[in-house]
């Protein structure tokens, strides 16, 4: 299928002490085709990724010390404008995206009309038990109502997925506004708020095989606390526009 | 005596942007505090005077609420030029990876071809 795509797509693993996949993610990626390049952000993991334990054809990028995901997707969509990628795709080094799927996604942004934006919405983000399942569970309702107020409906049904396909103009308009640790809500909230259509998949997440969700009971607190402070200055900067 | 402290901090502030250990730009605040601190809380009519100006009974007090004033005026400044290293080592470090990642980009895309 991914021979029907004959943009150059950049593929982009942000990782964080996430290092156990990274060399199978890279080879996935490039078993795709050779108009697929995997880019590894090394969010300040020690120890470091090395360009050795990956694929030939894989990009490798150290940021010095772990300034979050935010200033990843900005080396990315840096990256991929300065190169001519017309495609980004951003996936997680846990594994928990189905590297096959990117073809799919690449494929409906290309074929809706309009779309700038496309997110793989995940049909099994609500499983899970115990309290901290319900509390996300929570969390993400109350992300998704006021991403989908904020942006008129605009916004997907999985404002924190991190699985998602982005063209050249979503790339330039996200670029213009500094990206927060966890971005995807405010990723997904801007871009229809700036005129881009987002469009989404249905996907089933894979089960973590390595390591643990970065996301800590503080991590989580902040992450609430960043969210409103956004949609607050949004809503502030809306007002003043008038 | 006040004075004297007045001016012995004043000295170590100045003792501190000579070395270059304190930016001058961000100096100015502390001076200000200290002037203000220092000086106006000597005056007995501008203790009064502040005091009757912000309903504060007992008129002493007025300078711990002026001191508390500035020392949250001056977190804010601190925190203000703060954000902006942050930002400017964030497009910094983008700028580096942006060099990073061209090197790797010349030297894969012969082997791509």
């Amino acid at each position: 299928m991914s021979s029907e795509l004959t943009d150059k797509v950049l593929v982009f693993i942000p990782t964080f002490n996430d290092l156990e996949k990274l060399a199978e993610l890279t080879r996935a990626v490039c078993a795709l085709g050779h108009q697929f390049t995997p880019l590894v952000v090394d969010d300040g993991s020690s120890p470091p990724v090395s360009l050795s334990t990956l694929d030939k054809r894989a990009l490798l990028t150290r940021l010095p010390g772990n300034l979050g995901l935010g200033v990843a997707t900005h080396v990315a969509f840096d990256h991929a404008l300065r190169h001519g990628y017309n495609l980004v795709v951003r996936t997680d080094a846990d594994g928990q995206h189905p590297i096959d799927a990117i073809p799919d996604l690449l494929i409906s942004l290309r074929s809706q009309e309009g779309i700038s934006l496309i997110v793989a919405t995940r049909t099994n983000r609500h499983e899970g038990h115990g309290l901290r399942s319900f509390v996300a569970k929570f969390v993400r309702g109350y992300f998704s109502t006021i991403a989908r107020w904020m942006s008129a409906g605009g916004a997907p049904s999985d404002v924190n997925s991190g699985f998602f396909a982005a063209n050249r103009s979503a790339m330039e308009v996200l670029n213009e506004t500094p990206l927060e640790q966890f971005p995807e809500p405010q990723m997904y909230i801007l871009a229809p708020r700036r005129g881009l259509k987002v469009g989404e998949i249905s996907l089933e997440q894979l089960s973590r095989e390595h390591g643990s969700s970065t996301i800590t009971v503080g991590r989580a607190l902040m992450l609430l606390y960043r969210f409103n402070i956004f949609v607050l200055a949004e809503l502030l900067q809306k007002s003043s526009n008038r | 005596m006040k004075l004297v402290v007045v001016i012995i901090l004043a000295l170590s502030l100045l003792v501190l942007v000579r070395r270059r250990l304190l930016q001058v730009d961000m100096s100015f605040p502390l001076f200000g505090g200290l002037i203000i601190l220092g000086f106006a809380s000597m005056s007995t009519d501008f203790i009064d005077w502040i005091a009757a100006r912000l309903d504060v009974l007992d008129a002493p007090r007025a300078i711990i609420l002026i001191a508390i004033a500035i020392l949250l005026a001056l977190v804010t400044v601190l925190a203000i030029a703060y954000s902006r290293l942050r930002h400017r080592q964030i497009m910094l470090i983008r700028h580096l990876a942006t060099m990073d990642l061209d090197a790797q980009e010349n030297i894969a895309a012969p082997r791509r071809s």
